[in-house]
């Protein structure tokens, strides 16, 4: 695998679609306004309720985040307009050569593929320029619009963790789907 | 911060069963023979070694001095009846911060007995209530289990390893550093204690030193080799000290508790048994391996039952969970004994190591599959080369929960 010192900024990616890019400063009250989002609340660990203040400090450590836990996040906008669709990210362990993905989708831009597309991004820089050797996804199980995500993208699921996570105080299955750079990856 | 300037001396303190007061000149034999010490020579690198009696006339001769011309305190722990001597204690007030940090020996004879976590509370006390300081810091050699225990008794919190802190008798050291803030909780802060689960038949406790070639001769062989990850082979014996020595540093972090499994006495090593934590979803990876000479007698599946009940009912887990090959059948049989149920075949979940004999850990039958109902499709490269062992290794994932667990 690619040395990960070797990357001091994150890189913009793009299919011609989606662009992922760093955050900027500016990028703070989008970030609020979806982490806001009754969804967002209920399938993801964010402090709630979620404040301004939640994601300028988000914002304001990407790059540290980056450097010292090598956990990537990219905010999604469109190519055209650079209007916001959502946020991605990747937590790699360097070491072990695995990475967990995580997104996040804009309410207003829900069902139009913004996931997969963002995924699918992540997924190519994992394997394709980093030489990881296994990605995973982890979601509830009644977060239909993950579940079809993970399918899409390619992602296997391998079981029901149970009790695995903790939001907001409550314990919560949750399903281990991945994939390896052997598998097959639609739309490539 | 209270006028310091208004104390001329430290007060005597005093918690009944032990008292903090002045260094006297008839502390001299005691001091002498307290400071001739291994481990205070290791970890206390301030005390002059060997200590001669001229040492101890220099810092008394100074000691009255230390507190009017650098704001350090400085007691001699005693019995509170006997008077015999314990430990000595220091506080040293940084003004400008409005914080102290406090130093500390015990003398091997008054060694776990709780002596130094006394004292510090007392001196903890003085600080945050008399002097109202904002802050008391404690540094310790990462390698100082003793003194991170005190620490950690005594309410402060494990706050950062600074790297390469100083150099101590020509050693370059990185210390651990615990902090205290004046409205934290004053109770103990002990993510993982110090076990010794007992069943009548094997024991479970901290790793010794002493057990170092016993674990050596263990990890030395190709079983142990195959089915634990990062298990080096050959395997030294100082792989086997680097193995107890993280093991002490990791369960003092509450990072990990990586025990041995003893027989009745304590002292014959049959095995290895650890959890490694996650601390912020309050779950742990069981994990373990017996000595070849042990292996077909019950041990690693009663010591997993001491280890598993621990875990639930004194640490307060909620989710355990084991991974292995799918080739490990004594593992994956050792699971279900144990109640835990099958989660999924995680492909590809672990990089292989270079130079390990990798046979039968994945069980690649002919042509094909890597097995296990959740896979669908066989990775292409296996397919393509039927006889090649793929680039990662799988692992089989297990679970309990604490409400599913029976006792």
């Amino acid at each position: 695998m690619k040395d990960l010192g070797d990357i001091a900024h994150l890189p913009e990616l793009s299919d011609g679609r989606l662009v992922l890019r760093p955050y900027r400063p500016g990028d703070a009250a989008a970030v609020a306004a979806m982490c806001q989002d009754e969804a967002a609340l209920r399938w993801l660990p964010l402090p709630d309720p979620y404040k301004l203040s939640d994601a300028e400090e988000w914002i304001a450590d990407a790059g540290r985040r980056w450097r010292e836990d090598r956990f990537a996040t990219w905010v999604a906008v469109a190519a055209g307009d650079g209007h916001h669709l959502g946020s991605t990210s990747v937590r790699i362990d360097a070491e072990s050569e695995k990475g967990d993905i995580g997104y996040l989708v804009e309410k207003s831009a829900r069902r139009g593929g913004v996931a997969t597309g963002m995924v699918a991004l992540v997924v190519g820089w994992c394997f394709d320029e980093l030489g990881m050797g296994r990605l995973q996804i982890r979601c509830d199980p009644r977060n239909e619009g993950s579940r079809r995500t993970i399918l899409a993208c390619g992602f296997q699921v391998e079981g029901l963790l149970r009790a695995e996570i903790i939001i907001r105080g409550e314990r919560t299955d949750c399903l281990l789907a991945s994939l390896l750079p052997s598998d097959p990856r639609p739309g490539r | 911060m209270k006028d310091l300037g208004d104390i001329t001396h430290p007060p005597e303190l005093s918690d009944g069963r032990i008292r903090l007061r002045r260094l006297q000149a008839a502390d001299k034999a005691a001091v002498v023979k307290a400071c001739n010490d291994g481990l205070i020579e290791r970890f206390c690198f301030r005390v002059p070694y060997p200590y001669e009696e001229s040492d101890f006339v220099d810092f008394l001769s100074y000691n009255e001095h230390f507190w009017a011309h650098e704001l350090i305190a400085n007691w001699t722990v005693v019995d509170a009846g006997s008077d015999e001597l314990l430990a000595m204690i220091s506080l040293d007030v940084v003004a400008l911060r409005q914080a102290g940090e406090i130093g500390y020996w015990c003398a091997p004879w008054a060694r776990g007995k709780g002596v130094t976590s006394a004292a510090v509370r007392l001196v903890r006390d003085w600080a945050f209530d008399e002097l109202e300081l904002e802050r008391l810091e404690l540094t310790t050699d990462v390698d100082n289990y003793g003194s991170q225990r005190v620490a950690q008794a005594a309410g402060f919190r494990r706050e950062g390893v600074m790297r390469g802190y100083l150099t101590a008798r020509t050693r370059r050291a990185d210390d651990v550093l615990y902090g205290m803030k004046h409205d934290d909780p004053r109770e103990p802060v002990v993510t993982l204690p110090d076990p010794r689960l007992e069943d009548g038949r094997i024991v479970v406790r901290p790793f010794w030193i002493e057990d170092a070639a016993a674990v050596q001769a263990a990890c030395d062989d190709p079983d142990v080799a195959r089915w634990i990850y990062l298990v080096p082979r050959p395997y030294t014996l100082a792989d086997a000290e680097s193995f107890i020595g993280d093991s002490w540093r990791r369960l003092v972090a509450g990072e990990r508790a990586r025990l041995a499994i003893a027989d009745a006495g304590g002292e014959k090593l049959l095995g290895s048994i650890s959890l490694d934590l996650f601390a912020d979803r309050q779950a742990a990876e069981l994990g373990y391996w017996i000595a070849r000479e042990a292996r077909r007698e019950g041990f690693a599946l009663a010591a997993a039952r001491l280890v598993v009940r621990w875990a639930f009912a004194e640490i307060g887990l909620e989710r355990l969970e084991i991974l292995t090959y799918p080739g490990n059948a004594a593992s994956q049989s050792l699971a279900q004994k144990l109640g835990f149920r099958r989660e999924g075949l995680l492909r590809g979940f672990l990089a292989v190591e270079p130079g390990k004999d990798r046979a039968g850990r994945v069980e690649l039958p002919a042509g094909a599959e890597t097995a296990g109902p959740e896979t669908a499709a066989a990775p292409a490269a296996a397919a393509a080369a039927p006889s090649a062992l793929p680039s990662r290794d799988d692992q089989v994932q297990f679970s309990l929960l604490r409400a599913d667990w029976t006792g």
